[in-house]
């Protein structure tokens, strides 16, 4: 059961094809003051090192950075997982960062960011997965759920490709199922911590 | 996942391959830690840690077991940048009569192959000796044998354009129906050094190590103790490279020069000569 007075740590945040113009529109109407890390797993080219974090910069109404491994995870930021890294968070709330092999075809696999946090947050942790054409992210949800955080998935019917979404649905009933809009709705209720 | 090692197990199984193996285990850093080994234990189909513990009894197992450990995947030519800002290294490069190249950990053959045709096509090959630290006999092997095992060829062909290379990326192997090999003539500077780094002798002289992407696996602790030993085996002048996502530790990040930030390759204090 969703409890809004849940006092969480971190938000993560998976996506892939057409996830980029929604995570745009989260970040340009988040509330300036959120009071939680936002961590980005989102598929990316591997050869593009610039330019994304440059992107969600320019909506952002909190600076997006794109971390350094072993940098600390505090509040009030979005995290982008590097091009052609993996993106792990540690018990110690620090990013660590992996050139290990490809995981569902992909690094950054949105699987290896979502479970680690599901271990390091536990149940104040919460889980959105987008949009996206392959299933990264559902293992993750899993792992998310089973620690007992908040599992959102993005509305299969409003998806530009609901692949990544409907593969997360056959592995868990979420705790909601939302639209973008409605997604970020929930985010500006949260309480400040 | 065969078992789902926790932090209690994790500590315990540093603490005993530490003592088996004779090398620190307690430093990598745990998610690390945590895959490496339950890779190794789903490879060795171990199901219980008492299993693991009486594998490490036979010595045999050892060189199997480093050899898995480390991260083995990478490709040819990673981050292009960097090694496009190589070659505007080369001008100093070419006035030594020796270069001296040092990868501290060789976890896989691509990056020392990159290295070693980097030097082909600019014309140093001749000049320069790379050694090469594992603590796989068998890994060192196929790197002195050329063999490259990941065969993502378009991907290391991708990078290598990207890497505005004089030639085509096949031109340096051969195949033939037991693998591919990087060119003989292309790893005969290959010096290889079975052991840890932070153990026993290490290389001196050197004018530039190549240790990208091996700190992200340690703390900050144990990569200030990596970054002490790199950092007296350099000439004045002499050089690192370490992943583009990696920090310099300190005191390394205020002692050595910044020469290029987004490819992070730093100088110590003084001239190559």
């Amino acid at each position: 059961m969703l409890r809004n007075d849940k006092r969480y740590k971190a938000v993560v945040i998976g996506g892939s094809a057409g996830s980029f113009s929604i995570v745009t529109r989260i970040l340009s109407k988040i509330r300036p003051d959120f009071p939680l890390p936002i961590i980005l797993c989102l598929h990316r080219l591997k050869h593009v090192r610039s330019g994304l974090v440059e992107s969600l910069n320019l909506k952002s109404n909190i600076e997006v950075v794109e971390p350094f491994d072993k940098d600390r995870i505090v509040p009030n930021k979005v995290y982008l997982a590097p091009s052609n890294y993996h993106m792990f968070i540690e018990f110690d709330n620090s990013f660590s960062l992996s050139t290990e092999i490809v995981l569902n075809h992909s690094r950054p696999a949105i699987d290896h960011t979502f479970s680690s946090a599901a271990y390091a947050y536990r149940d104040k942790l919460i889980g959105i997965i987008l949009t996206g054409a392959n299933k990264d992210g559902a293992k993750g949800m899993k792992e998310i759920a089973g620690k007992k955080g908040t599992t959102i998935i993005q509305d299969p019917a409003t998806c530009e490709v609901d692949t990544m979404t409907k593969s997360a649905l056959r592995l868990i009933t979420p705790d909601k199922v939302l639209s973008p809009e409605e997604i970020i709705d929930f985010l500006n209720q949260l309480p400040n911590v | 996942m065969a078992i789902n090692l926790g932090i209690n197990d994790l500590k315990e199984l540093s603490e005993v391959l530490s003592e088996k193996l004779g090398l620190d285990f307690t430093q990598y850093g745990y998610s690390f830690f945590k895959r490496r080994l339950s890779y190794i234990f789903d490879l060795f189909n171990i199901k219980k840690k008492s299993q693991f513990q009486e594998l490490l009894k036979v010595k045999e197992f050892h060189q199997q077991f480093f050899y898995n450990f480390a991260v083995n995947n990478t490709e040819m030519f990673r981050d292009p940048g960097f090694w496009r800002f190589l070659k505007t290294l080369t001008p100093a490069f070419q006035t030594k009569n020796e270069i001296n190249i040092w990868f501290p950990e060789a976890s896989s053959g691509e990056e020392v192959f990159s290295f070693l045709i980097y030097a082909k096509e600019q014309n140093i090959l001749e000049k320069v000796k790379v050694f090469c630290n594992h603590t796989s006999h068998e890994k060192l092997n196929e790197i002195e044998k050329g063999i490259l095992k990941n065969k993502n060829l378009e991907l290391n062909k991708s990078n290598y354009k990207r890497f505005e290379g004089k030639s085509q990326l096949e031109n340096y192997f051969s195949i033939d129906n037991t693998g591919v090999y990087l060119k003989p003539e292309l790893t005969a500077p290959v010096e290889t050094i079975t052991h840890s780094f932070l153990q026993g002798d290490t290389p001196k002289n050197i004018t530039l190590v190549i240790y990208r992407n091996a700190m992200l696996n340690y703390n900050k602790k144990y990569c200030t103790k990596c970054m002490d030993v790199i950092y007296d085996s350099l000439v004045p002048g002499g050089m690192v490279a370490i992943g583009i996502k990696e920090s310099m530790p300190f005191p390394y990040n205020t002692k050595m020069t910044c020469m290029n930030q987004k490819e992070m390759v730093f100088k110590k204090d003084g001239f190559l000569n």
